[in-house]
């Protein structure tokens, strides 16, 4: 009896062992495990629900076509609420229990920051979609932080090529500028057009704050209309309801000015509270929207997920297209899901052909160059006006 | 400059002024404060939106719809949250802890239910202004003077020159010997709560009309309002228009005139130097015990 028990734990035993084989086997050949985060629940929930219904649209068509490393994917993705907290815990789960192999995501730059701290700790890279701040890809002295990437332009790339156009092409020597002080992505983008429009030969004649959740700006208004004559508006906000109110409040106040923006303004939803008074605006931003690929991916998303994104925020969706594809490069030069082999494809990722145009990675500071188009607002349309390539800076 | 940032100032406090007087009315009688006002304000804004956006895209029945919303909030906040506790006589502490859990929950509920999208009401008040000589008034910003002054107008009537009126009043200086003198008091708090929503609604049709419609239009502005309410005197009614009236006005001039930056800051001075001289406010009954 003695030794059938014996027989019978080590037959068990073996059948277990066996099984822990079976295990790592099914890893290998199992589902590729890609992380998303983004703000789900919460008053950024629309963002967050159009990163993952784009995600979801690549995800589809890349498992359609036979995966990554002949592997299907699959994409996980968590709630970060718009929340510093939530996206650290959010992504400790991902990384540390679900074992992603990347990241994609998250949304705003302060939740983006947080996952930057988990992911250099943890060593596995990310991409982020909308995340601007200068801050994500680099520390403060300007040193790399290794695991962090992106797929769209940063503030001072936004804002210094607005600065420039601004005085060289549009003709503007005076400008009033608006931002919101509560605001990483408005201070940064206020300071880089600030001083490239000086440096161009161009006057401020007015800086003037207003504070997050604001919807009064009568009294900034009035004041920058005391403030002598300038040519135009910079309005460096970053959510378009803000911009639509400002440009609503100045033209109830007489104040007939042009204005410059921020890529925040590609909203159709704005035309809805400024009306008219956006004639002749003009904004940079990360896509073009007259591109037919655009268009064509617009229009695969909108058959896939049935609803139109563009009124409320269409370039999340490009962006996200975008970090899919440096993703699914990585992956496949990498050669498996190793997140640090993946990290390293990253950073080698060199130039990709995006939506409309290429998306080139610098590897000393994980800088994005790609095209920037500048709109005119001509009819309730956006116009393009022209196309930036910004360079390579430290 | 000075007097375009006095109608500048004025036309928000007006807004201010609509809240603040729903805030002292309840106040007045069931000593202490409704938090949960705030979310009156932004359902009375949202339906204004569905109505025009579902129905007719009409200003003057949105506007109606949207005050009718407000106002049967308010009534389900009372028989709801309220009832139960008053009922139970709980401590007054224990209802500010249930309104500010509604506040908390409706708002989070409208976000799962709306989404943080901004709305904007399909037929609003347009881009029109008048312009005299130097200075411009949006017709939307006359159209929220004219209409707060009516609605206080005709509360301060009600309050003043009805049988009911006369109850509320009574109710304020003492609510148990109202109750022996056989006026219902369950009735008369329902009716206080009507007409502060009323209001509520009022001012959340016309914030949703100029600022667009968003999930935290209320709490945002509300905020705003109790500190007029206490700067006036909390269950005064001229001291809430009046409180009102001074924050609107004094935040422009401090936007105009000092920094936008330190607007919000000023306004919490404001309030902690008038609980320091005069704690009971501006104009309210000189009570210790008005928390």
């Amino acid at each position: 009896m003695k030794n059938f028990k014996t027989a019978a734990a080590l037959l068990l035993a073996l059948v277990m062992i066996l099984g822990l084989g079976a295990c790592g086997k099914a890893k290998e050949d199992g589902p590729i495990l890609i992380g998303c985060l983004g703000p789900l629940t919460g008053e950024n929930a629309f963002y967050g629900t159009l990163l993952k219904d784009s995600v979801t649209v690549m995800a589809d068509e890349c498992n359609k076509n036979g995966g990554i490393l002949g592997r299907q994917v699959q994409v996980n993705y968590y709630d970060d609420r718009s929340d510093p907290i939530e996206a650290t815990n959010a992504a400790r789960k991902a990384i540390q229990q679900d074992k992603v192999c990347c990241i994609i995501g998250t949304e705003s730059s302060t939740t983006t920051l947080a996952l930057a701290e988990v992911c250099e700790e943890n060593k596995v890279p990310f991409v982020a979609t909308q995340a601007s701040n200068i801050k994500i890809t680099q520390n403060d002295d300007g040193t790399l932080r290794p695991q962090s990437f992106r797929s769209c332009l940063t503030d001072p790339q936004f804002g210094a090529i607005m600065g420039q156009y601004g005085y060289k092409e549009l003709g503007y020597e005076k400008v009033a500028i608006i931002y919101n002080l509560g605001s990483d992505y408005s201070v940064g983008v206020k300071n880089a057009f600030t001083s490239a429009f000086e440096a161009a030969g161009g006057t401020i004649v007015a800086t003037e704050a207003f504070n997050d959740g604001d919807v009064d700006f009568r009294a900034i208004l009035t004041k920058i209309k005391d403030a002598g004559d300038f040519d135009a508006f910079y309005i460096a906000v970053g959510y378009y309801q803000q911009a639509g109110l400002i440009m609503k409040q100045a033209r109830e106040l007489g104040m007939e000015q042009l204005v410059m923006g921020t890529d925040a303004m590609m909203v159709g939803n704005m035309f809805e509270i400024v009306g008219d008074g956006m004639e002749g605006t003009c904004f940079p931003a990360n896509f073009d929207v007259s591109n037919d690929e655009v268009l064509d991916f617009l229009q695969k998303f909108i058959d896939a997920q049935g609803y139109d994104p563009f009124k409320d925020a269409a370039g999340d969706l490009v962006v996200a297209h975008d970090a899919w594809l440096m993703v699914e490069k990585a992956i496949n030069t990498a050669g498996n899901t190793d997140p640090t082999a993946i990290r390293d494809a990253l950073e080698k990722t060199g130039t990709i052909d995006i939506l409309g145009g290429t998306l080139t990675i610098v590897p000393e500071t994980h800088q994005v160059l790609r095209a920037c188009p500048i709109y005119v607002i001509q009819n309730q349309e956006f116009v393009k006006l022209t196309e930036f390539k910004p360079e390579a800076s430290n | 400059m000075l007097l375009q940032q006095i109608i500048n100032g004025i036309s928000v406090g007006s807004i201010y002024a609509l809240l603040a007087v729903g805030y002292a009315l309840i106040y007045s009688i069931l000593n202490f404060t409704n938090f949960a006002h705030a979310i009156a304000v932004t359902i009375a804004a949202f339906s204004c939106f569905w109505f025009q956006f579902l129905v007719t895209a009409d200003l003057p029945s949105g506007l109606l719809v949207g005050i009718a919303a407000g106002v049967i909030a308010g009534i389900l906040i009372e028989s709801l949250a309220y009832r139960p506790l008053l009922v139970k006589k709980a401590r007054r502490l224990y209802f500010m802890i249930a309104g500010l859990g509604v506040s908390i929950m409706c708002e989070n509920l409208m976000i799962i239910c709306f989404s943080g999208r901004i709305r904007i009401y399909p037929a609003g008040f347009g881009d029109t202004t008048v312009s005299l000589g130097n200075l411009s008034i949006g017709l939307i910003d006359l159209a929220i003077l004219i209409i707060s002054v009516i609605s206080l107008v005709c509360v301060e009537f009600y309050l003043q020159k009805t049988r009911t009126g006369l109850a509320i009043r009574a109710s304020a200086f003492n609510l148990e010997a109202t109750s022996l003198m056989g006026v219902d008091t369950g009735k008369l708090i329902l009716t206080v709560f009507v007409i502060a929503s009323l209001l509520a609604g009022i001012a959340g049709v016309l914030l949703g009309a100029k600022y667009t419609t968003y999930t935290s239009l209320g709490t945002f502005m509300t905020n705003k309002a109790f500190i007029a309410a206490v700067v006036g005197g909390l269950g005064s009614l001229p001291g809430a228009v009046i409180g009102a009236l001074i924050l609107g006005v004094a935040e422009a001039m401090v936007s105009a005139y000092v920094s936008t930056a330190l607007r919000d800051l000023f306004a919490y001075v404001i309030l902690i130097v008038v609980l320091l001289i005069k704690p009971s406010g501006l104009l309210g009954k000189p009570e210790g015990d008005k928390a």
